[in-house]
């Protein structure tokens, strides 16, 4: 026996003799094969993900009616305190919870949906247990319906199944040539028959998990130590749960290279992998690039990407988080902590205005990683790249830290206080001597929508101007006409003069499995002249037209008003985060929180706020560097916002921020704006602080705090709360939710 | 953009065209390639390939380097076959190799200096009854042992050249290559 194996062979011994009497509760298999056949108990609520999308009505025997609903969360485990908790449970049944309502709701519409259009339902005894399901069903899906656990590595539910980690296995009872049959089969690639009778359990399919597990584990280094992926990894936590006690393997385990990197974010581990081919599968049927492969064959296969290119693909990161075992891990986030010290806090992406759903993970203070969270009706469960790997400017050590205020040219660090009563100073000085109209405000479109409707308030409530914006080019504020999830139910997609991949990557992973799951034609043009009424003509009504913001604005009237005509679908995909954020908080020109016009929305707004508004007219960003320029507008507050580098005009934005008396700016960085500032002040990313972004759907989503501002930052809403209060205008606004319900009364909710 | 010439290009049309994807194609497809690339297939004409039938260019690296016939190196005129899965490795498999490395004077995998033999380990040839099993071209030896492969080499030497160097002569479909 080799030394390595040697060691390995105790260590899977001593995972075991460390728990000599496993709890039942603490090894669901054991659990699982104590239940009582025909019984109709059932452990539910181990479903995943996907599973729940399986429209699927339940039948319980015995208990009809309550503790075996759908998705209803038990702690019925097969132990015999657990089994007369679940008795217990079944005298008195508690209300559901909203979320199972809704759940149960889902999956008896989705089967009743199913049913009328004709699907058949097959009835399947799982456990003793029978459900029904519709014709097409995984087994798998059946068993995680009837709340049975059946471990895997390579099936996922948002993925074709292909049966190659053999651990999914059950004992099917099925027809087959005529006579009934039982055999061990594996549940992921296997499609339910009706009458089917599966068992989770037996002993039989004990024997054929271990056996399979020991295979796994034959050449797997067992390098948790140091893996990454060590403490949240499912060949871990199958291995407890249904691995062998020990390893018969005494041979030197095979040896492969151990740090191959894809690319600049996916470092691969060829002793690890156990070829479940996720990765592989994601690339092709997801991210649609195929970038990913098996290559070789037998012994030597290994996942690669093609000869010696790159993995560029901008969703490389997904591949991360659905594989199995540690053989793709993340170098952004190599050996920089365990995943049991990590706190993880559920936030909203800031990179684009997709608004994906992602867990914001840190360590100590500083953020370690982002990964995906599920949210079905926007990013599933995927991330980009730039979501994903894009976030560690966070913890860049060129962040601004404390004030700084331009003395005899160049910038000197100052204490908040000083700053603030410069501001503060300067601001009523050139309001007394110019008027409230020589002031301006620059919003942003990726601050929250909080901190953008506190600027508006400052703006026009406490210095009372109108000249406020946030677009950096000119777009017209048109609403998508879909969700983004419904994109995938077109026929036809076009999209226009953009990379739908790297601009809106979730929107394309939509548009891609419309294509590819539905059949849909999506055509790529490049500007609106190349034919797009044609094709528009010919299919009216069952397509939809994907528009970037950088078209010229006569061009997006044009199109909005040809999809009036043909019933097309227009969707404006707006660039960042907060794009409709910045302007529903009412910073624009000519509109109010809600973007409401002043003769709507003035009494509501001069009664919260308490003042009289300004009627002189507000400029655009354009305008106010144009007046800048011309000395008219002497002092500009930009929040967030870059307008030297960003403005569509840049030189023209900085002749305006040039010839500006007073310039303040509130940024994360020394940004090209900043170099024109007579004050600077340290705002906190978004990880820093809580608020809401409203994503190119119109949805509100929030955002949450996970780590401390970074040195002296601070949110950009507290920043103005202070600043409001050297103006004259103190208001207790304690957190962001604060400032969330006033806007929503402001707007008129 | 391609590697191919036209005429090549007309073969992989006609190949397409009798399948009713152009994925389906991707096999004999190869064939043409590793043809017209003199026996090899390399990276570039895989990704011409992939190009040519809107694939992945990793999933047709993926698909060639499955198949022991597609020659990733240049071989020699003749290659002798030898599979080594576990019934002919039961059956000495192993030692057959070691043997015609030994007589050879390569390494499996290699090809002798003269260019004449390239000797490789492949997978199941499907002659499991009579392990071991060894493919030379499109001839198959079963029950080989190393007097009979020592015969096979010595009458492998004395001929200038293998009329039909890969197993492609034996599929009618593709005959016409």
């Amino acid at each position: 026996m080799s030394e390595e194996s040697k060691k390995s062979a105790e260590k899977t011994a001593n995972t075991q003799a460390a728990n000599p009497n496993p709890s039942p509760a603490s090894t669901p298999h054991e659990a699982g094969s104590q239940q009582v056949i025909g019984e109709g108990s059932a452990k539910l609520g181990n479903a995943p993900v996907g599973a729940s999308g399986v429209p699927v009505s339940m039948q319980s025997p015995t208990a009809p009616a309550s503790p075996a609903a759908p998705g209803t969360p038990t702690s019925a485990t097969g132990s015999p305190s657990a089994e007369k908790a679940a008795e217990k449970a079944s005298e008195t049944p508690r209300d559901k919870t909203d979320i199972e309502k809704k759940d149960s709701a889902t999956s008896e519409a989705k089967a009743q949906a199913a049913a009328t259009s004709g699907v058949e339902m097959f009835t399947v005894t799982v456990d003793g247990l029978s459900v029904e399901v519709p014709k097409g069903t995984a087994v798998i899906e059946a068993c995680f319906r009837a709340g049975a656990d059946v471990p895997y590595f390579c099936y996922h539910p948002r993925l074709e199944s292909v049966g190659a980690c053999r651990m999914c296995v059950a004992a099917v009872e099925l027809e087959q040539f005529g006579a009934r049959r039982t055999a061990i089969m594996t549940t992921c690639n296997l499609q339910v028959q009706n009458g089917m009778v599966v068992k989770t359990g037996t002993p039989d399919v004990k024997k054929a998990q271990n056996g399979i597990l020991e295979f796994l584990l034959a050449n797997h280094p067992l390098d948790c130590p140091i893996c990454d992926r060590g403490g949240e990894c499912p060949l871990q936590n199958m291995t407890i749960a249904y691995g062998p006690p020990t390893s018969r393997f005494i041979e030197e385990k095979r040896h492969f290279p151990k740090a191959v990197p894809l690319s600049d974010f996916v470092i691969l581990d060829r002793e690890r992998c156990i070829q479940c081919m996720r990765c592989t599968r994601f690339t092709d049927e997801i991210a649609g690039d195929g970038q990913l492969d098996l290559l070789d064959r037998g012994a030597e296969s290994k996942i690669a990407v093609f000869s010696d290119t790159k993995f560029t693909s901008n969703f490389s990161g997904n591949t991360i988080e659905i594989c199995p075992v540690g053989a793709l891990t993340s170098r952004t986030y190599r050996f920089a902590g365990r995943p049991w010290e990590i706190k993880s806090v559920d936030s909203i992406c800031a990179e684009c205005g997709n608004g994906c759903n992602i867990a914001v993970q840190h360590r100590m203070g500083e953020v370690v990683r982002i990964n995906g969270r599920t949210n079905e009706d926007i990013n599933e469960e995927w991330t980009c790249d730039r979501g994903k790997f894009g976030q560690y400017y966070i913890n860049s050590d060129k962040r601004l830290s404390s004030p700084l205020i331009r003395r005899e040219g160049r910038f000197v660090e100052s204490t908040w206080e000083e700053a603030f009563g410069m501001i503060a100073d300067r601001l009523s000085q050139i309001k007394a001597q110019y008027g409230a109209g020589s002031i301006a405000g620059i919003g942003s479109t990726r601050c929250t929508l909080e901190e953008n409707y506190l600027l508006g308030r400052v703006m026009r409530g406490v210095i009372g101007t109108n000249h406020l914006d946030h677009q950096m080019s000119s777009y017209p504020l048109l609403p998508m006409q879909t969700t983004i999830a419904e994109i995938e139910n077109f026929k036809t997609i076009v999209s226009v003069g953009m990379e739908l991949q790297r601009e809106q990557p979730i929107v394309y992973l939509r548009v891609y499995k419309a294509k590819r799951r539905k059949g849909a034609n999506w055509i790529e043009v490049a500007s609106l002249d190349s034919g797009v009424e044609a094709i528009l003509r010919q299919v009216g009504a069952e397509a939809v037209l994907l528009l970037p913001h950088h078209l010229q604005a006569s061009e997006l009237e044009r199109a909005f008003a040809f999809c009036q005509e043909t019933g097309t679908k227009f969707n404006l995909l707006l660039p960042d985060a907060n794009s409709w954020g910045a302007p529903t908080a009412g910073i624009l020109p000519n509109a109010l929180p809600g973007m409401r016009p002043f003769a709507d929305g003035r009494a509501d707004v001069e009664r919260m706020w308490g003042v009289k508004l300004s009627d002189a007219p507000g400029k655009a960003a354009g305008d106010i560097f144009a007046s800048a320029a011309k000395g008219e507008i002497k002092a500009i507050y930009v929040m967030g916002n870059d307008p030297a580098k960003e403005f569509a005009d840049p030189s023209q934005a900085r002749r305006g921020l040039e010839s500006a008396a007073f310039v303040v700016v509130q940024d994360l960085f020394l940004s090209d704006t900043a170099q024109f500032a007579d004050v600077v002040l340290p705002s906190s990313s978004f990880a820093e602080k809580d608020g809401t972004f409203v994503n190119i759907e119109g949805r509100e989503q929030k955002i949450k705090q996970a780590i401390a501002p970074r040195g002296n930052s601070r949110p950009d809403w507290r920043i103005l709360a202070d600043l409001m209060a050297r103006l004259g205008t103190p208001v207790p606004y304690f957190s962001a939710r604060d400032i969330y319900r006033e806007y929503r009364r402001a707007s008129g909710a | 953009m391609s590697v191919f010439s036209e005429e090549t290009i007309a073969r992989l049309d006609e190949l397409i065209s009798r399948y009713p994807t152009k994925k389906a194609a991707l096999l004999p497809a190869l064939w043409v390639a590793q043809d017209v690339g003199g026996g090899v297939l390399n990276p570039d004409a895989m990704e011409a390939v992939a190009s040519h039938l809107e694939l992945p260019p990793a999933e047709v690296q993926g698909v060639a380097t499955f198949y022991t016939m597609y020659n990733k190196v240049p071989r020699g005129k003749f290659a002798i076959e030898i599979c080594h899965n576990v019934p002919c490795m039961a059956f000495g498999a192993e030692e057959l190799i070691a043997h015609c490395e030994h007589s050879l004077g390569i390494s499996a995998g290699e090809t002798t200096p003269d260019g004449h033999i390239t000797l490789a380990r492949v997978e199941c040839l499907g002659a499991c009854c009579n392990a071991p099993a060894v493919q030379i071209g499109s001839k198959y030896y079963e029950n080989v042992s190393a007097e009979h492969i020592d015969a096979l080499i010595v009458q492998i030497k004395s001929l200038p050249d293998n009329p039909d160097h890969t197993p492609q002569g034996l599929i009618s479909e593709t005959a016409s290559f």
